[in-house]
């Protein structure tokens, strides 16, 4: 790379970086600053809070704290994460990944057919996808999981009302996987053929291959995407909440739904600032800790 | 070749012509600096639900004309907000706070005094007094538009008129009393001889919070209002929060739903009203309701959401039972929802115009049958077609004696404590006496403490 040796060198350089640093500072740096002032305020939509928002110091983080829904919440949002993101998207994807992988001793027919399909979720937008499992989970006998039960003489069951928090980790498991399978298939079609040959030639079964080859040199691709996975699943709103607004009674209310009914239903913007900027702090750990666990060498 | 200077030269030139265009565009593009109305004006309209937004936009251009003939050039744009009452006041709110609000909006009546409290309407007080139709609006409504700060801030759209809507065919067939119950006991007992002859909950008080602020306005304070305790102390201004009425409500809440006549599970679930009204009361599974003037047509009408045929003949209602039977059985009536202007409305003159228009003649008329409400002033009785719907004729008579409760600042938080307090205990999480401790917690809290009286 050539080193930066002029003015006009510099201009070039502040030039390409610009649009990018205005957009970041415009739509994510200050509006996270913003929120972590609003924070400190009892800021609120109506009523005088409205007109004249002062300032609280810590009051806010501390009501949260002592809130039980807000302990329930967090604890759910992690369950629901590491249920959907962590175990269910990242290793169905990875196996199936694997299994249309062309790999020595190994090729499964059909691949570009079956790759569309498990792609289908990604072109689906999230409304829609809300919409078409709030119709496939309906609890009446019409519904299509109950016609399947159907079938089998069972159900029907209320899949929204009787398993909110399963559903709803499943459709988002069933979401995530188009992603994580993409960046996993590139990332498995990376490996050497050669490697993946010396090891079957060194006696490894499918299985050791798989636990003592390919997982460790995917180590970071894997990481990387469970990071990614994290982030975007503790922020997720939209799914969850057009499927079940976060009900019935509070089972289904993940932080993201906390947070909004705080800030836009209840108007309470200072609580709901306080809210996102605990998230903020736990994504932010959660994140220095997924960097550090990839600076270690395979 | 050109120098480089040359080309800083002419980016500095096509800069300061972009700059140009930008603020030739910005002063001229609009008519934000006009106030005034001799020139031509578009005014912004919000309201929600398609029946009312499909009347506004075919009699708006009465309006047009009707301002035309009195040589003013205005025009309305019409917005149409989300169909859900909740998520319509969440955007509202939004706009209000941004600045951006349209110049006449279609708002709650319970939210007025949040909404004026926080600065966001014009105060109409002056206009309305010398506007002579204000004085053919029912002085109990003219009254509760009387905000805290003695200024009022929106002009009655309709009057709801609510009570107890029964299947009276299904009561009768199973040999159940269709006589007025006096008493919170007498309901109940309805209900327990209800579900024993068609084996399911019988009886709604919405609940919980996904009913948002209809758990409190359609349900809650019907009760609460039979009770005798108050719920806001109108001489100190502050709420009461803990009150012998306010633990026998929710009390009340807990024996419904021990003894399964609360229909729990859809109350907890999203749309919590579409089992039970849309579908259940129809179907003659849940007999007995709170619901509204506008539930004759909105809901049950033949245009409704869920039509029940014949429904005259099959539904009838009751005023609402004290708790203990002393005083009269009463309905519910106060402002459903009602009009008002931005704050920073650039043409608030011309915005009044466009209210009075929307609260007079044949606009208000149709605009009560198309909701099914009952006319919030004395003279549109014989206006058509509002002369022809008797049931919204007999509502609008019951207002006199009706009972209501003019929503003080901090209700929409009051509504955030009820809606909890109800889900605790209909999902057994609290008994009534530990939901009226948690109200008291609860509403320390987001009220703050100077705001609350405990009794």
């Amino acid at each position: 790379m050539r080193p930066v040796r002029s003015w006009r060198d510099v201009l070039t350089l502040v030039g390409f970086l610009t649009p990018a640093l205005v957009l970041l500072a415009g739509f994510t740096i200050w509006p996270a600053v913003w929120a972590i002032y609003q924070s400190f305020t009892n800021k609120a939509l109506t009523g005088f809070e409205a007109r004249s928002p002062r300032f609280v110091g810590l009051d806010n983080y501390v009501q949260l704290l002592g809130d039980p829904d807000f302990h329930a919440s967090m604890l759910r949002t992690f369950a629901f994460v590491l249920l959907s993101a962590v175990i269910g998207q990242t290793i169905f994807a990875f196996l199936i990944a694997y299994l249309m992988a062309d790999r020595p001793r190994w090729r499964l027919g059909f691949t570009p057919l079956f790759a569309a399909l498990f792609l289908l979720p990604l072109a689906v937008p999230e409304a829609v996808a809300a919409l078409l499992w709030a119709s496939t989970a309906n609890g009446t006998p019409e519904g299509l999981l109950n016609r399947g039960l159907g079938l089998v003489g069972l159900g029907p069951v209320e899949w929204l009302q009787a398993h909110a928090f399963e559903t709803v980790t499943v459709v988002n498991i069933w979401r995530g996987i188009p992603f994580a399978m993409v960046l996993f298939a590139a990332a498995i079609e990376s490996i050497p053929r050669t490697t993946l040959e010396a090891s079957l030639i060194d006696g490894a079964s499918a299985w050791q291959q798989l636990r003592r080859v390919v997982v460790p040199i995917l180590r970071p691709q894997i990481l990387t995407f469970l990071m990614l996975t994290t982030i975007t699943t503790f922020g997720i709103f939209g799914l969850v909440f057009f499927l079940t607004r976060g009900g019935p009674g509070n089972v289904t209310e993940i932080i993201g739904i906390y947070i909004f009914q705080r800030a836009f239903q209840f108007f309470q913007i200072g609580l709901g600032s306080a809210a996102g900027v605990l998230l903020l702090l736990v994504l932010l750990a959660l994140g220095a800790y997924y960097v550090w666990l990839m600076r270690e060498q395979v | 070749m050109r120098s480089s200077g040359w080309r800083w030269t002419r980016s500095l030139a096509l800069m300061a012509t972009i700059a140009l265009l930008v603020t030739a565009c910005g002063s001229g593009g609009g008519d934000d600096d006009q106030s005034s109305s001799s020139g031509p004006v578009e005014l912004t309209l919000e309201d929600h639900q398609k029946p009312r937004v499909d009347l506004l936009r075919k009699l708006l251009p009465q309006f047009e004309l009707a301002m035309k003939a009195q040589g003013k050039q205005i025009t309305v744009k019409l917005i149409e907000g989300p169909a859900e009452d909740g998520a319509f006041k969440s955007k509202l709110t939004l706009d209000y706070n941004s600045g951006n609000a349209p110049d006449v909006t279609s708002i709650g009546a319970a939210d007025a005094s949040s909404f004026a409290a926080s600065g966001y309407l014009l105060d109409l007080t002056d206009r309305l007094n010398q506007w002579p139709d204000w004085q053919r609006f029912y002085q109990r409504l003219r009254d509760e538009a009387v905000q805290p700060d003695g200024r009022v801030y929106y002009v009655p759209r309709e009057a709801t008129i609510m009570q107890l809507w029964y299947r009276q065919d299904i009561l009768k067939d199973n040999g159940i009393s269709t006589e007025q119950p006096r008493s919170w006991q007498e309901l109940l007992e309805r209900a327990r001889q209800a579900k024993q002859a068609v084996g399911t909950p019988t009886i709604l008080f919405p609940a919980g919070k996904q009913w948002g602020g209809g758990t409190f306005g359609e349900g809650f304070i019907h009760l609460m209002l039979g009770t005798g305790s108050p719920l806001y102390d109108t001489n100190q201004k502050k709420w009461v929060v803990r009150s012998p009425g306010l633990t026998s409500t929710l009390k009340f809440y807990e024996t419904l739903t021990n003894e399964g006549l609360l229909p729990v599970q859809p109350l907890l679930n999203p749309e919590p009203w579409v089992q039970p009204k849309y579908k259940d009361f129809p179907a003659g599974k849940l007999l007995i309701e709170t619901c509204g003037t506008w539930c004759w047509s909105f809901d049950y009408g033949p245009n409704g959401t869920a039509p029940i045929k014949d429904i005259t003949n099959k539904v009838a209602t009751w005023n609402f039972p004290t708790e203990t039977g002393s005083g009269e059985p009463f309905a519910y009536g106060a402002t459903g929802w009602a009009w008002s202007i931005t704050q920073k409305s650039k043409h608030p003159d011309e915005a009044f115009e466009l209210v009075k228009w929307l609260a007079s003649g044949e606009f208000m008329a149709q605009n009560a049958v198309t909701i099914g409400a009952a006319a919030p002033r004395d003279d549109l009785g014989d206006v058509k077609p509002y002369s022809d719907q008797p049931q919204l004729l007999e509502a609008e008579k019951q207002l006199a004696g009706a009972r209501s409760f003019p929503p003080p600042e901090g209700t929409d938080k009051m509504q955030q404590v009820i809606a909890d307090a109800t889900e605790a205990v209909i999902s057994k999480k609290a008994t009534g006496d530990e939901a009226a401790a948690m109200v008291v917690d609860q509403a320390k809290q987001l009220l703050g403490p100077d705001k609350i009286l405990e009794q």
